[in-house]
Formats: structure tokens, C-alpha cells, sequence
């Protein structure tokens, strides 16, 4: 149970931790071109909608079975609350903080790393947040492909009939939620605090 | 330690038109500002001075005339290098609310390459300078600072790297009028030291008169007058320049006297 648990949390932690390499850097540098944004807004959230178990019968097709194609989806969907919190993240920050950052003439690499990027921090954390609880929910159907983590014994446990197995497997589902949610909530909490005026 | 020559300034028929809006909101601006003259500017609310500013970093754009430095097409500069040899303090204070004090300071020396030592020297100095104590104030964030200390900093921030032109707009709306005229005598001061080209907008006629070399008095868009203060408090050049600057004859003669106060050499 512990073993399950812990290869949950991998699952998702990695899984969100690629979406956010890939989508906090291509946000901050596209939350200005709206002309780039909006396409690709477009297309993640597309890729959002398609049903995960049809997403992950495709990419075992193509990966196979296993913890890599469970992975792949995972990252797909954690894409596009990530991108779309950032982008958020950046237009909400006061007008006259990104002027003033303008006007003091920083090279454009340094406003985004320090000043809108930290000034962002606060909406990138409960962009994190949902991709995380959702990517906690969604790996469990990594079970039906041969993934590891409480997928595998709610699946297990269904395919014999083991109530128990069942309850142990949401319940293990349930507290990562839990605490995942605390957690980000607290982390949220303190980084208004030391973003605001 | 190399200071640069402060800019010449030259607006020729420098007009801004927001979009969505009729009027210009300035209009045929022409005006020649040394190099290393402090020219205060003041008029209405919404008459355009903080437009003013703004054409000068290019945070607004012209549509029409141009403006000069040194004698070249401020069009034709690289924007972020020249901005960098401007200090800028904005209306609203405009400290980043994530950085400290000295982190908001040392932005703009950092992207200039200067070496540590170099940046901490100068925070120290130019605290100092604002008349806040650097062991105490360094390590503070903005929201830990009163509106009038904020201020402080912000002009601090726009002296830091030795400007070669300073746009300071209302940089003293927040300080108490006990320290105010304190923080002017020592603006002067440092400005007269450096030399640095200054346009320094206000709401208060008497800072106007006793910090500008000349005063800019704008309505609506357009350049009515301008003359050192001296001049214009005794011969103004139309009667709404007289009612805006030499106020009923007692405040007349006091600020004819705080003008004789300036004047004597220091
Ligand atoms: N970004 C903008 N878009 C549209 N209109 C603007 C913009 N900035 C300023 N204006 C308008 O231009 C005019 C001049 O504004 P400006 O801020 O220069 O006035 P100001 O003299 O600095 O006023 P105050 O003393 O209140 O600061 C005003 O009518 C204002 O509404
Ligand atoms: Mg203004």
C-alpha cells in the first residue's frame, strides 16, 4: 500500500513538474502575443477535452503498455491548467509594475525572470494545484494500462471482486488529494502574501 | 567611475494622441532643455504632463513632431540601453512589491554590469542621500515602508545609476510637508552636483518655483508658458499663468523672498 502510494505521487509529481518546465516558460514569453497565445491556448485546451481513457487506449497504440504512456497523458492534461493560470498569472499583474519594469529599460529576459515571474508566482501555484489534483484522479486509470501506483489496486481490486482492495485504493486517492490541496492552499497563501503591496 | 554628460533636450512640435480620443492630449509641444537644467513643470490634472515624461522614455509614442537628444531622433535610439541611462520615478511610486529595498535599487546597476561592491556602495550612499538609514531600510520590502518613505526610495531608485536625464514625476506628493522642503534643498543639492538634465513634474507651485532653472506651465495639452521663476513671478506672461503662479500678493511677495533665498550662493 505504501509502495502504491509513493509510485502515485511520483507518477503525478513528475508528471507536473515536465507540464510546468514546458508550459511557465512558453506562457511568460507568450502572454504578450495574444497572436501565439490564443492558437495554443486553443490547442491545449483541445487536447484537455479528449476522454482519458480514449487518450491513453491511443497512446498505448504507440508507447505501449506501462507507466510511460500513463505518463505522456498525465503531462497532456497538466499542460493546459498550468499554461493557462500563468498566462493569467502575468496579465494580472499591475499595469504600472511591468511599465516601471519597462521604463527602467531591463533586458526582456530579466522583467519576465524578475518581475513577472515572481509577481506571478501566486496564480502559477493554483495553476499547479489543479493540474495536481487532477493528475492524482487521472493516474488511477493508469491501472487499466499496466501503470503503477493506487491505480493498480483499484483495478486489480475490481477485476476480483476485493472490496477492500477498492477502499483502500480510494482512500489512498482521496488523502494525496487532500493533502496535495493543503499543501498548494498554504504555498498559495504565503506567496500573496510576498507578491502584494 | 565614468558619469556621462547629461542630455539636451529639444521637442519639436511634439504632439500624443491616445487612441479613441479627439483631442490631442499634447499638442505642438516646442521647448528646448539644456543639458543639466532642472525644469519643473507643472499644471491642471490630466493637462498632460505625465504624457509628457512618458514620449521622453517612450512609454508613449508621438504621432506627430519629434523629440531630440543631444540632437538625434530619439526614434532612432535602442530602446533599452537608452533607457537605462534614464532614472525615472512614476506618479505612483512603482516599487516592485516582491523585491526589498536594496534589490529594487540594484536592478538597473546589475543589468549594467557593475561589479557588487560597487552597487552596495552606492545603495548605501543614495539611502543617505534620500535621508533613510541604510542598516535600517535595506532589507525592507515597499509594503513596510510609509507612502512619504516609499517615495524616497523610488527617487533613489531613479538617482541610483547615475542618470543622465531624470524624469521625476510628483515624486513628492507623499511626503509630509514638514520633510518636503528638506528633501527639496537636498534634491537641489544632488542635482546641482551632478548636473543631471532634470524634467520634474508638480503639483505644488511653490516646489516648482524654488526647484526649476525655468517652469513649464501646461494646460491642456499645450506649452503656455515657460521662464525661469523669477521671471515669471514678475512679469507672468498671461493672466492665467498669473493666477497660477503668483497667487494673491501676499503669497506674491513670499515666494519672491523663498526665490532671493535660493538664489544666494550657496
Ligand atoms: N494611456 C492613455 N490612454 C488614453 N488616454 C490617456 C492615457 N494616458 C493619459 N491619457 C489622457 O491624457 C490626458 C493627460 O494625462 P496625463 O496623465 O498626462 O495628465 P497629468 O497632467 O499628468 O495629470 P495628473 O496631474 O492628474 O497626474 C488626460 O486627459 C488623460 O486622461
Ligand atoms: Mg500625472
Amino acid at each position: 500500500m505504501i509502495a502504491a502510494i509513493s509510485a502515485h505521487i511520483a507518477l503525478c509529481a513528475f508528471a507536473v513538474a515536465v507540464a510546468a518546465a514546458v508550459a511557465v516558460p512558453a506562457a511568460l514569453a507568450l502572454a504578450d502575443r495574444p497572436s501565439v497565445e490564443r492558437p495554443l491556448s486553443a490547442l491545449l485546451g483541445a487536447l484537455y477535452t479528449i476522454p482519458s481513457l480514449a487518450l491513453l487506449a491511443v497512446l498505448v497504440q504507440f508507447v505501449g503498455l506501462g507507466n510511460a504512456s500513463v505518463e505522456i497523458a498525465l503531462v497532456a492534461y497538466a499542460l493546459y491548467a498550468i499554461f493557462r493560470s500563468t498566462v493569467a498569472g502575468v496579465r494580472a499583474i499591475p499595469a504600472e509594475q511591468r511599465e516601471v519594469a519597462t521604463a527602467l529599460g531591463l533586458p526582456s529576459w530579466k522583467r519576465r525572470l524578475r518581475v513577472e515571474l515572481p509577481l506571478a508566482i501566486p496564480a502559477i501555484l493554483s495553476g499547479l494545484r489543479i493540474a495536481t489534483l487532477g493528475s492524482i484522479a487521472l493516474a488511477t486509470l493508469g491501472g487499466y494500462v499496466g501503470g503503477s501506483g493506487l491505480g493498480a489496486i483499484l483495478f486489480t481490486g475490481f477485476a476480483l471482486q476485493n472490496r477492500a482492495m477498492l477502499v483502500q485504493g480510494a482512500l489512498g486517492v482521496v488523502a494525496i488529494a487532500l493533502l496535495a490541496e493543503l499543501a498548494f492552499r498554504a504555498l498559495e497563501r504565503s506567496a500573496r502574501r510576498r507578491a502584494s503591496a | 567611475m565614468t558619469v556621462e554628460a547629461p542630455y539636451a533636450l529639444r521637442f519639436d512640435r511634439a504632439s500624443v494622441r491616445f487612441p479613441g480620443s479627439p483631442a490631442l492630449a499634447l499638442d505642438r509641444i516646442s521647448l528646448d532643455i539644456a543639458a543639466g537644467e532642472l525644469l519643473t513643470i507643472v499644471g491642471a490634472s490630466g493637462s498632460g504632463k505625465s504624457t509628457l515624461l512618458r514620449c521622453v522614455n517612450r512609454l508613449v509614442e508621438l504621432c506627430d513632431g519629434r523629440i531630440e537628444i543631444d540632437g538625434r531622433d530619439l526614434a532612432t535610439f535602442a530602446l533599452d540601453p537608452f533607457r537605462r541611462t534614464i532614472g525615472y520615478a512614476i506618479q505612483g511610486v512603482g516599487l516592485f512589491a516582491h523585491l526589498t529595498v536594496a534589490e529594487n535599487l540594484a536592478l538597473v546597476p546589475e543589468t549594467l554590469g557593475w561589479p557588487r561592491a560597487r552597487i552596495d556602495a552606492r545603495i548605501d550612499e543614495i539611502l543617505a542621500t534620500v535621508r533613510l538609514d541604510p542598516t535600517v531600510y535595506r532589507k525592507r520590502r515597499p509594503r513596510a515602508l510609509s507612502g512619504g518613505q516609499a517615495q524616497r526610495v523610488g527617487i533613489a531608485r531613479a538617482l541610483m545609476a547615475y542618470p543622465r536625464l531624470l524624469l521625476l514625476d510628483e515624486p513628492f506628493g507623499a511626503v509630509d510637508p514638514i520633510l518636503r522642503p528638506q528633501l527639496q534643498a537636498e534634491l537641489l543639492d544632488v542635482l546641482r552636483n551632478a548636473r543631471t538634465t532634470t524634467l520634474f513634474v508638480t503639483h505644488d507651485v511653490d516646489e516648482a518655483l524654488f526647484l526649476g532653472d525655468r517652469i513649464a506651465v501646461i494646460d491642456d495639452g499645450r506649452l503656455r508658458a515657460v521662464g525661469s521663476p523669477r521671471a515669471m513671478l514678475e512679469r507672468p506672461p498671461d493672466d492665467s499663468t498669473a493666477a497660477l503662479l503668483c497667487g494673491d500678493r501676499l503669497l506674491h511677495e513670499y515666494r519672491l523672498a523663498r526665490l532671493a533665498t535660493r538664489e544666494q550662493p550657496t
